[in-house]
């Protein structure tokens, strides 16, 4: 696994969150912090994107994000890192984000309901977890005592476009993915996908039921169902 | 003000608008950019209209557009072209703020363009 003699935090706000310096602090390599990060895009942006563009290779970036108001998305942070991609220059991230990063990942690809947007969101997104490396960080079952010995990212896992694929599925257009239920054997469209979880297993799916004459549904856990090609 | 990184932005968040923006017009400008624009959507049969929240020029709001709505052609789907409105507004800037959010926002196809 590549080293990292440095560690640069990423914050938006003026001071790190405890939880992070909490993990900071069991880390002996130097740590540098660049504050106020997002907001410094729109004070001045050429020099702060030369100053991305400058970061060693040994320089592993460390966020906790909040994708909320206008001028904080998700989606100017993905623009952002796909430039950096289309001027060649990689970062590897290690992101740790309360409710799961994998699956907040899921729920953007999921709630564009869009066609052509979504497809995009998909194609961006691809882009850079293709071209970045990017690490979630599992705050809830991270070994402190490990940390200074083995180092952050041996305990994270990168995400990947291709792990996110498994577990997404597209209900936006009706009739489109059909599901079968491993019990029995039946074939039933895919109405809705429950995102709302902490975990991928968690995740639930509404069935549409048409051979009744009458819409009803159900709900089944990934393990119950597979997809039909 | 509309700077280059701006348009730079739309052009990473959608290639089709990206290669048909470039190709009509490879040495752009900033300063243009909305006539400019606004140019292949006219050219591609697309109009727009403006609501303002006061017609009257001596309003306090008079610059205060309460949506632009964006036509397209009329199709079997889609008997009077309506695409998309945005609202609230400054008149200088309704136009731009709404082709931004069209290119961005994916509301037209742009592969289908000439």
């Amino acid at each position: 696994m590549k080293a990292f003699n440095n560690i640069l935090v990423l914050e938006n706000d003026n001071e790190v969150p405890s939880y992070i310096s909490t993990i900071l602090g069991l880390i002996s390599a130097p740590k540098d912090y660049w504050y106020n990060f997002i907001w410094s895009f729109y004070h001045n942006r050429d020099e702060n994107m030369k100053r991305l563009g400058s970061i060693p290779e040994d320089t592993l970036l460390f966020a906790a994000p909040s994708f909320v108001g206008a001028e904080n998305q998700f989606s100017g942070y993905l623009n952002l890192f796909l430039q950096l991609a289309e001027s060649g220059k990689k970062l590897d991230i290690a992101v740790v984000y309360y409710d799961g990063f994998f699956m907040y990942l899921l729920k953007f690809l999921y709630k564009e309901s869009n066609q052509l947007k979504n497809e995009n969101n998909h194609r961006m997104l691809k882009e850079v977890l293709d071209f970045h490396n990017i690490y979630e960080v599992d705050f809830h079952n991270l070994d402190f005592d490990e940390l200074e010995e083995k180092g952050l990212v041996s305990q994270c896992k990168r995400i990947t476009y291709e792990a996110l694929a498994e577990f997404y599925f597209d209900a936006h257009r009706k009739a489109n993915t059909k599901i079968r239920i491993k019990d029995n054997g039946k074939v039933k469209d895919l109405i809705h996908v429950n995102y709302f979880c902490n975990r991928p297993e968690d995740i639930k799916l509404e069935l549409g039921d048409k051979s009744a004459d009458f819409f009803t549904s159900s709900e089944y856990e990934l393990h119950e169902i597979e997809r039909v090609k | 003000m509309l700077e280059r990184h701006h348009v730079e932005a739309h052009f990473t968040e959608n290639r089709a608008w990206a290669k048909l923006f470039k190709s009509r017009f490879p040495n752009w400008t900033p300063a243009t950019w909305v006539e400019d624009a606004w140019s292949i959507f006219a050219d591609n049969g697309y109009r727009y209209t403006f609501e303002r929240y006061s017609e009257n020029p001596d309003s306090k709001v008079y610059c205060a557009v309460k949506c632009v709505d964006l036509f397209g052609p009329i199709t079997e789907d889609n008997d009077d072209g309506f695409v998309v409105g945005y609202g609230d507004s400054h008149d200088s800037v309704a136009l731009q703020q709404m082709l931004i959010s069209v290119i961005c926002n994916f509301d037209v196809d742009f592969t289908k363009f000439k």
